[in-house]
């Protein structure tokens, strides 16, 4: 049975006649990476954590069932212990003073005994990488840090499925790459993981599906090399370097093979070609 | 009950429930924390003026903000909502040792936040002129009556000899904070801040 | 970043830190029943004294404890002032100006300064408060007593979000000074009649932040039961009703000595 099963999902924000999202309908299998582009993502995102319907207005159809759980059948707080979010801004989402106070608070929420809070606590911070940093004040984190501890705080809940929206859009290069790599680490875990993120060269070899909506719709759910050859002509879509020189090449010399998504793969693929000019 | 159109009315943020706490979910209590938090750093703009005025015993700048932010805060989110504004500024104030005697200012900002709901509540339209001006001159008005058995008992003031200065600081927060939050509400509003 | 007075609390240096809030709690309304009861230079001089052993013993930091006081200078001076020229009883001095008579009174220098110690005992009394009580256990007192808890955690969040709540401030003032606008230009006196262009944007600001850490609270179960856990853990000892028992015991002497006249 899928982890996450979406099916016919129409939202509508109050006062617009259109609707955001129309007929969207997809399977999350348990230890998968989804990776969502397109218009409507957060959207999107916000109904399979649960806060559309319960915290946002609208008019929404059809169902999200997270673990074998429909959203809107159950409340909030029993859905964050099996689907967690983490947003954008990760100075939105540590409340509290300390980095172990914000580890602990959700647990403290759903009323965790205190011991096994402990043990969580330190399960969380090592999955991340910030161990011995329990006092530290959230303030004073770099913005990488902040954000892995934004995936602790949600981790030490145990939720099946871990969303994230755009979370490294406020962060620079090295804060980029450790949150990519803390999620690399938590998929070979076995983590599922929704991923909305502009950053191509990281998502792509993260990925195992990619989904596309257009106008609210789906339009395209494919593994990555699939994705980048069906959207190639899509404007709005960035692509990985690599994936994006071969495709040029592609169309212009006519090239043919697999559609590289790192670098390690393109230099595989196109090193052959390269032949540096003799003097 | 919700409002009919045309009509704004406390709580503003959710004009279908009653005043009274108001808006009270995560979405309330937390817009009121950060509505106290925004009045902080504003205080700091009249720090010059409120000191030069003995010190602080007569604060007009400090008067000026806190009824604008109050008066928001209640008309926003209630009446809860307008005390959760006045009363965790004072008690960030001194934790933070921007104002060390900050807590005496829990009752009389609390009594703003009173006085913004006695009045916001028997209004049909709380962006307006005559409700602004109403709740400015109520919340003058009762901090003058605060203030003087705070002086009189606690600082052991000659009352009758302060009274120009008590009529100075209420002429200057009447008209002031009124002006600012007839402003407020309507870019709060324009802004979709405010929902039926 | 800014070191507020609670960041004492959070590192944990001191046995004070360790005292359960409603005993900070009670000795500040101890303090407080004192300073209002009476203006006995005896007592109030003791109490303070009180207050500073507290603060070696306890390990407080003394500067940044004590440096908030600065900011009541200019309210103490005042007070002392008003006093000292309103009083009419006890004048040394006296004379006419303009055709208005301008005492002054040693009575009312006197009491000007009680009236400046006992301002100063209660400033003290709550430094030392917010300097030696922990957040979240301050929180979790304040649940003990059946507040509520999304009340009781308004103090830490908004502690936490200060900080960025002053940097958002002092962005818009920058941008808004790109644009022609500079309040700093201002009469000092006449800013907060110029505060308009700044209030707007910072309110809007607070109020979207404000929607999207509510939305990431409640994703994370705030407000899922009354009956929350804590992490946090606060005890009280025999340190702490002892101290209970001191601080009371002292006001009540002192608030029924006032009471009989006495002092």
């Amino acid at each position: 049975m899928p982890i996450l099963s979406v099916r016919d999902l129409t939202f509508t924000y109050p006062g617009l006649t259109e609707p955001t999202l129309a007929g969207v309908s997809f399977d999350v299998e348990r230890g998968e990476c989804l990776a969502i582009f397109g218009a409507a993502k957060s959207t999107l995102c916000l109904c399979l954590a649960g806060a559309i319907p319960h915290l946002i207005s609208g008019r929404m159809e059809g169902e999200v069932i997270v673990d074998g759980v429909s959203t809107r059948a159950v409340r909030l707080p029993e859905l964050a212990t099996k689907v967690g979010m983490v947003l954008q801004d990760p100075e939105n989402t540590l409340f509290n003073l300390t980095l172990e106070g914000d580890v602990v608070f959700g647990m403290e929420n759903l009323g965790t005994p205190r011991e096994e809070m402990t043990a969580r606590l330190e399960e969380a911070l090592a999955l991340v990488g910030l161990s011995g940093l329990h006092g530290r004040m959230s303030q004073e984190l770099s913005g990488g840090q902040k954000q892995r501890a934004s995936v602790a705080a949600v981790l030490a809940m145990r939720p099946s499925i871990l969303i994230l929206d755009e979370p490294t859009r406020e962060l620079d290069p090295l804060g980029t790459e450790e949150v990519f790599d803390l999620l690399a680490s938590l998929k070979e875990r076995g983590t599922t993981i929704v991923i909305v993120e502009n950053d191509p060269d990281h998502v792509a070899p993260l990925a195992d599906r990619m989904l596309l909506l257009r106008e609210g719709r789906l339009a395209v759910l494919v593994p990555p090399r699939e994705f980048y050859a069906a959207v190639r002509d899509d404007p709005k879509i960035r692509f990985p370097q690599v994936t994006d020189l071969y495709l040029a090449l592609q169309q212009r010399a006519g090239l043919e093979g697999q559609i590289p998504i790192t670098l390690e793969e393109g230099i595989a693929i196109l090193g052959p070609l390269y032949q540096p000019a003799r003097h | 009950m919700a409002a009919k159109a045309g009509e704004f009315t406390i709580p503003l943020a959710k004009m279908s429930i009653k005043p009274v706490p108001g808006r009270v979910d995560s979405k309330g209590v937390v817009s009121s924390i950060f509505l106290s938090l925004a009045m902080i750093g504003l205080l700091q703009f009249g720090e010059r003026l409120d000191t030069f005025f003995f010190g602080g015993l007569f604060p007009v700048s400090g008067r000026i903000i806190s009824i604008t932010m109050i008066g928001l805060g209640t008309m926003l989110y209630g009446l809860v909502g307008g005390i959760i504004v006045a009363d965790i500024n004072p008690l960030i104030a001194t934790a933070t040792g921007t104002s060390p005697i900050a807590p005496f200012w829990l009752l009389t900002n609390a009594a703003q936040a009173v006085c913004a709901w006695l009045v916001g509540a028997r209004f049909k339209n709380v962006i307006s002129w005559p409700c602004v001006v109403a709740y400015t001159v109520a919340a003058s008005l009762v901090l003058v009556a605060m203030y003087i058995p705070l002086h009189v008992f606690y600082f052991k003031m000659p009352w009758q000899k302060m009274l120009t200065l008590y009529a100075f600081q209420t002429l200057l927060s009447i008209p002031v904070p009124a002006i600012f939050l007839r402003g407020l509400l309507s870019v709060i509003r324009n802004a979709g801040f405010v929902e039926e | 970043m800014a070191r507020f007075l609670y960041t004492f609390a959070l590192e944990d240096r001191s046995w004070a830190t360790h005292l359960h809030p409603m005993t900070m709690a009670t000795l500040a309304l101890s303090v407080a029943i004192i300073a209002f009861s009476t203006l006995h230079l005896g007592v109030m001089g003791a109490t303070l004294a009180a207050l500073l052993l507290f603060m070696a013993v306890g390990r407080l930091p003394t500067r940044s404890t004590l440096a908030p006081l600065v900011l009541i200078l200019p309210l103490c001076f005042f007070i002392t002032l008003i006093q000292t020229l309103a009083r009419p009883e006890g004048i040394v001095a006296s004379w006419s100006v303009a055709g208005r008579e301008i005492t002054i009174s040693a009575v009312g220098f006197i009491l000007g300064l009680r009236i400046t110690l006992r301002v100063v005992l209660l400033a003290v009394v709550l430094t030392i408060f917010f300097t030696v009580v922990h957040p979240a256990k301050f929180t979790k007192a304040l649940c003990d007593l059946r507040v509520p808890f999304k009340y009781a955690y308004s103090f830490t969040l908004a502690l936490r979000f200060l900080p960025l709540m002053l940097e958002e401030l002092a962005t818009i003032k920058n941008a808004q000074q790109s644009r022609g606008y500079d309040i700093d230009q201002r009469n000092p006196f006449l800013r907060v009649f110029r505060i308009f262009p700044l209030m707007v944007p910072l309110v809007l600001i607070a109020l979207r932040r404000a929607s999207t850490i509510a939305l990431a609270l409640d994703l994370r179960a705030f407000g899922a039961r009354p009956d929350r856990t804590f992490f946090v853990d606060v005890k009280r000892g025999p340190l702490d009703l002892g101290l209970r028992a001191v601080g009371l015991s002292a006001a009540a002497v002192v608030l029924i000595a006032a009471i009989a006249g006495w002092i």
